[in-house]
């Protein structure tokens, strides 16, 4: 491979990193995404400190408790009780922790006083995997009806075309909102995880089966894949040894492009509330607080979770731009 | 005898990535007006290199002088370049007539050029696109591009290659009439019997290097060089037996 | 005496058309790539095809190698249908009919090993058996056993070539089509080729169809001459007598433009 470009490395880090983060999320979130604090309702972004009122310098930081109050507004502000320090413990069943009153919220709380940072963590779990089991998805469905189309043509070939055109014609949203709509309000929540990743795989396997179909044209007419019916190999094995492993590049770079959009349409189910519900937490239900103004602009640490939607597409975007640029130099 | 151009250690290359590739030299050879020189090697000996440093084309080609001098006793101006694919050498935009007439504005030249290399104006009128010509005819046309400029050096790189045999010997008999009328020419080839009737010297290249030079049919006869020795005997002559 | 049991392939009034299409709306012109061809081809004997561009000689070999079907007429093979031998018993035809490509920069997978690339047509024979007849096939071409961890990027166009001679060779073929094989190589490398090829002819009783546009080349090697243009054979014969007393006026003007050598 050639040499790999400083964003590549940006980009690919900050993937790995999220994904160990849903990973490893029950070492790093410092709180169970479902523990709730009423009285901690709303609460901005705990300060970490390095030095006290008196000006001494820690090398240990901490925090100070905070006392729920009202401003004149009735407004809740959070004031901090210099009093007492509590340190940050750091340790091997969780990442970081806090004794007693101290709390340790690094992205604020939610209205039920939930650490949104937690939550952000294990609701990566569901977000990441299902967009990737969807792009995933569609990049499978895609290859194989594109291979099968491109390889044979005549009648296959007009009936795959015609059935993926039909499914790219199909808004994907309202394909979503449509098929959950007609399903029961109460799926259990395994069961919307499973038809929100069919349903991202059936709107998305359309466009990748053309640009297969187009890329089989030609692979096809190469003297390799010739000489090798001359050698007795059958179809089968032509399109398993030959032809699929030349689609790979393209592969790789359409399901990396495709996963943002699969993140955002998550996201809009999850947020109109047809997608995953409570008590499980995905990003788009962690923006459903986001939609009123109000909390915008007297909590805007609510948002935090579309910072991460938008870093994550940024990545995913630039992955598959060099990986483009890649398959185009070799 | 005066000369057309000298060659001194010229050494060429082309930029790849950061380095400079060595694609010929260092070469000497000279060219004398009114000469039929022919520029002969197998593919990556830099035969079109040079050939494209004595035009001034190399620089287009994203080629460079490395070391060396190309001294010229003519103008640019006088010289013409007959490329390799007839096919991808005309501009399908523009109709044959046009592109002529970039060349020389006197429709009645234009027309007395076309009859010399033999364009069947009656069935291809100047209003025609490259696209509805054949190979032959394209070649016929930028032949007849080439001796609008009124050259006193003619470059061929591999003129024929991209043509059938029959067209080629009617394309190789018109370069030797073209040649007559005192217009020297330059062949770029690696197929070396077009060389055997129709050019009174010959290079042979090999590497970037000169492998050998002399009159030919000397040379053929009496190769000095063993690879220049083998490069004949490869030539595959027609065969009656067994 | 030459009776049917040495007939290996038969074609009868074989055509092969395409419709090319001019426009969106248009049907296209129909135009005959092999146009109404009738020959025999016998076993163990080594023929030369010579044809100009589009004169169908790709084509021809795309029937005889049975993966282009032909449009009109019948082609058999050792007396039985083509088409009907490959749909039943296709191994029994690939055996002993092989093919070598034109272009060694296409017709070989380039990132497979040549030990890969050799072994695929034998895929289905015991390990034992397929180990000993790459090997064979690959001295057989002159390329050392190292070759075999190689790659064909990494080799030049000659090698390459030998590669896909090899691989036509690991089936133990009885007959090697050969379509223009060195028409991309060096003039050097090329004489090179054509010796190996006749030495093959010599150890193994191959019999091969030469392809090209060469006329000298073809002569090189071939006993029988059969001159195409336009899709059709226009002229077949042994290389003396279409040499020096062609029927053709065709075959004149190849003979004729053919550049003076030596």
């Amino acid at each position: 491979m050639k040499s790999k470009s400083l964003s590549f490395y940006l980009a690919a880090g900050f993937v790995l990193v999220l994904m160990a983060g849903a990973l490893f999320a029950d070492w790093l979130a410092p709180y169970p995404p479902q523990e709730e604090a009423r009285n901690h309702s709303y609460h901005p972004p705990t300060p970490v400190h390095f030095r006290d009122k008196e000006g001494h310098f820690s090398l240990k930081p901490f925090v100070y408790a905070t006392q729920p109050s009202y401003d004149a507004y009735l407004r809740r502000l959070y004031p901090e009780d210099v009093s007492t320090k509590y340190f940050l413990r750091f340790g091997w069943l969780k990442l970081v922790s806090v004794d007693g009153p101290g709390r340790f919220y690094l992205l604020g709380t939610d209205s039920r006083g939930r650490d949104l940072l937690s939550r952000i963590l294990y609701g990566a779990r569901l977000s990441l995997s299902m967009a990737l089991l969807g792009a995933g998805l569609a990049g499978m469905m895609g290859l194989l009806a594109g291979s099968v189309s491109g390889y044979f043509g005549g009648k296959v070939d007009a009936l795959l075309m015609r059935l993926a055109e039909f499914f790219i014609m199909i808004p994907g949203l309202y394909l979503l909102l449509a098929l959950r709509s007609a399903l029961p309000p109460e799926l259990g929540s395994k069961q919307v995880y499973g038809l929100i990743v069919a349903v991202l795989g059936l709107i998305g396997w359309g466009s990748v089966a053309r640009v297969i179909r187009g890329m089989v044209f030609t692979i096809r007419e190469r003297d390799f894949i010739l000489a090798a019916k001359v050698l007795g190999r059958s179809d089968l094995e032509i399109l398993i040894r030959h032809i699929f492993p030349h689609t790979l590049s393209y592969l790789a770079i359409v399901i990396s492009i495709s996963v943002p959009g699969y993140i955002l349409g998550e996201a809009a189910l999850s947020i109109l509330g047809l997608g995953i519900q409570e008590p499980d937490v995905s990003w788009g239900n962690l923006l459903t607080e986001s939609l009123a103004i109000a909390h915008l602009r007297f909590h805007p640490w609510i948002t935090a979770p579309a910072i991460f939607i938008m870093a994550t597409s940024l990545c995913f975007n630039r992955l598959g731009d060099l990986l483009k640029d890649q398959s185009g130099k070799s | 005898m005066k000369k057309i151009f000298e060659i001194q250690k010229l050494k060429l290359g082309y930029r790849i990535g950061k380095q400079i590739v060595k694609a010929a030299g260092p070469v000497d050879f000279d060219m004398a007006e009114g000469e039929c020189l022919g520029l002969i090697g197998e593919s990556g000996a830099g035969k079109s290199t040079l050939a494209l440093e004595i035009l001034g084309l190399l620089q287009w080609k994203g080629g460079l002088r490395i070391s060396g001098d190309l001294r010229l006793y003519i103008s640019r101006n006088e010289m013409a370049y007959i490329p390799q694919d007839p096919h991808a050498a005309l501009d399908p935009l523009f109709s044959i007539g046009d592109q002529l007439r970039e060349m020389a504005r006197d429709r009645r030249r234009v027309e007395k050029v076309l009859e010399k290399v033999r364009l069947p104006l009656d069935k291809i009128g100047l209003k025609s696109y490259p696209h509805e010509l054949s190979g032959g005819m394209k070649q016929r046309v930028l032949i007849a591009m080439a001796l609008l400029r009124q050259p006193k050096l003619i470059v061929a790189d591999e003129p024929t290659s991209s043509l059938d045999v029959t067209l080629q010997a009617e394309i190789m008999a018109l370069f030797r009439e073209i040649q007559r009328s005192g217009i020297a020419f330059l062949l770029v080839t690696h197929q070396v019997p077009l060389t055997k009737n129709f050019c009174q010297r010959a290079i042979f290249m090999r590497s970037g290097s000169v492998v050998e030079q002399g009159f030919l049919p000397e040379v053929f006869k009496n190769p000095k060089e063993a690879y220049t020795k083998a490069l004949i005997e490869s030539v595959p002559r027609l065969c009656l037996y067994p | 005496m030459n009776g049917d049991q040495d007939i290996l392939f038969q074609l009868t009034g074989v055509s092969k058309s395409y419709r090319v299409r001019q426009g969106i709306f248009e049907r296209g012109k129909e135009f005959n790539a092999v146009d109404h061809v009738s020959l025999i081809l016998r076993r163990g004997q080594c023929y030369g095809l010579v044809g100009e561009s589009g004169s169908g000689k790709t084509t021809l070999a795309g029937l005889l190698a049975g993966f282009i079907e032909p449009t009109e007429g019948s082609i058999t093979f050792q007396n039985d249908l083509l088409g009907k031998i490959l749909k039943r018993n296709p191994l029994r035809f690939r055996r002993k009919v092989q093919m070598v490509f034109q272009n060694p920069y296409l017709s070989l997978e380039p990132r497979w090993p040549v030990r890969k690339i050799l072994d695929e047509g034998i895929r289905d024979l015991g390990a034992g058996d397929r180990s000993m007849r790459i090997e064979k096939a690959l001295g057989l071409v002159g390329l050392p056993l190292p070759y075999l961890k190689r790659k064909p990027q990494e080799l030049s166009g000659g090698e390459r070539q030998r590669v896909a001679i090899a691989r036509a060779l690991v089936m133990e073929p009885e007959f090697l089509i050969l379509d223009e094989p060195t028409s991309q190589l060096d003039v050097s490398i090329q004489a090179q080729i054509v010796a190996l090829l006749k030495q093959l002819r010599t150890s193994l009783q191959v019999g091969l169809l030469f392809i090209s546009h060469d006329l000298a080349l073809v002569s090189q090697i071939a006993e029988t001459l059969l001159v195409f243009n336009q899709g059709k054979l226009i002229e077949e014969g042994g290389k003396r007598s279409v040499i020096l007393s062609p029927a053709s006026p065709y075959t004149r003007r190849l003979l004729d433009s053919i550049p003076e050598w030596p």
